[in-house]
Parts: C-alpha cells; structure tokens; sequence
C-alpha cells in the first residue's frame, strides 16, 4: 500500500511535468499544435 | 541489487541511481529540443491512441522523464521519483517490444535529436529492447531495494 505522502509527491512530479510541458510548448514557436482549447 | 552484499549496494545503488537519472534528463532534454521528432517518433510506434492523445504524450513525457531524473539524481523525494522512473522504464520496454512483436521499423526516439549523432545499432530494435530492458531491471531494483529498506515514505525517515 502506498503510503499518502509517496502519492502525493508522485501527483506533483506528474503535475509538474503537465504544467512545464503545456506551458512550454504553449510558448515555444517550434512547439507542438494541440487542438484542445484549454491547452 | 538485492543479491549482492549490503556494503557492495551501498556503494553501487547511489552511483547506478545518478547515472540513471542523468540519462533521465538527457533523454527528457534531447527530446525537448527537437519535439515535432519525437512526436513523429510516438507515431510510428502506432499506438492504439487518439491524436490528442498523443500530442500530449509527446508534450509531457519530455517532461516527465526530466523531473524524474532529477529527482533521482539530487536524491529528494527519492520514494516517488524511484517508482515513477520504474514505470517510466516499464512503459518504454512495453512500447518497444508490441513494436517489435508487431514488425514495425521504428527509429526508437528514445534520445530526440541526439539519436541521430548515434552509432546506427544503437538505435537497432534488439539493441533498443535490451537498453529497456536493461533500465527497467535497474529502475525496479532500485525502487524496490530502496523502498524495501526505507519503507514507503516513513514520516520519521525523510
């Protein structure tokens, strides 16, 4: 069983990784095109 | 890991987990540099996947594999790095081998743009298979021998 603060840690490292990555490729000219509009 | 002599793991788990997250970051940045690549790389694995899906495969994986491999080579929050790197890894061995069971001629993209500067075997399937392989064993090893010892984030420990 996982314990809460291991959870946790890893929904941040994923979370960090969405923000960067979508941030990122938002502002990059050679980034690319997602035809979603929250992205 | 688990069979070799507690002073032996000592000094081998530290030096294989710093590698293993550089070559985290490397991979994560080399594909970072050259991302309509690696998306073109996703595709060719044919993936039973939506389009978006895979866009955002090719945005976020980069990513993922970077603050992973900095978490396992800095040493912080080493419970969830450890277990997102074996999953990380575990993933890449499954993508790689239905390429391979289903015949595809992939170019792996494991490495972005810097797969190029390659020796061409490197980039060869059964190579690819083995390097995954390789990885997942160590990732999982790791994760388990660490976790093992430590207990999975023990407040009193971390």
């Amino acid at each position: 069983m996982m314990a809460p603060r291991t959870f946790w840690r890893l929904a941040v490292i994923l979370g960090a990784a969405v923000v960067i990555g979508v941030v990122y490729n938002r502002l990059n000219p050679n980034g690319i095109p997602i035809d979603l509009i929250i992205f | 890991l688990t069979a070799l002599p507690s002073s032996e793991t000592h000094l081998l788990a530290p030096i294989l987990r710093i590698a293993i997250g550089a070559l985290f970051v490397l991979a994560g940045l080399a594909k970072i540099a050259d991302p309509i690549g690696f998306l073109a790389a996703i595709i060719a694995y044919r993936l039973p996947l939506s389009v978006t899906s895979v866009k955002l495969a090719a945005v976020i994986l980069p990513w993922l594999e970077v603050v992973t491999g900095l978490t396992l080579a800095s040493g912080i929050w080493l419970d969830a790095g450890l277990i997102a790197a074996s999953a990380l890894s575990i993933l890449f061995l499954a993508v790689a081998s239905q390429a391979a069971i289903r015949g595809l001629s992939i170019q792996c993209g494991c490495f972005g743009s810097l797969s190029e500067r390659m020796p061409s075997f490197m980039n060869s399937l059964p190579f690819v298979l083995a390097r995954d392989f390789a990885l997942a064993a160590a990732t999982v090893a790791l994760a388990w021998n660490y976790l093992r010892q430590r207990g999975i984030s023990t407040p009193e420990r971390d």
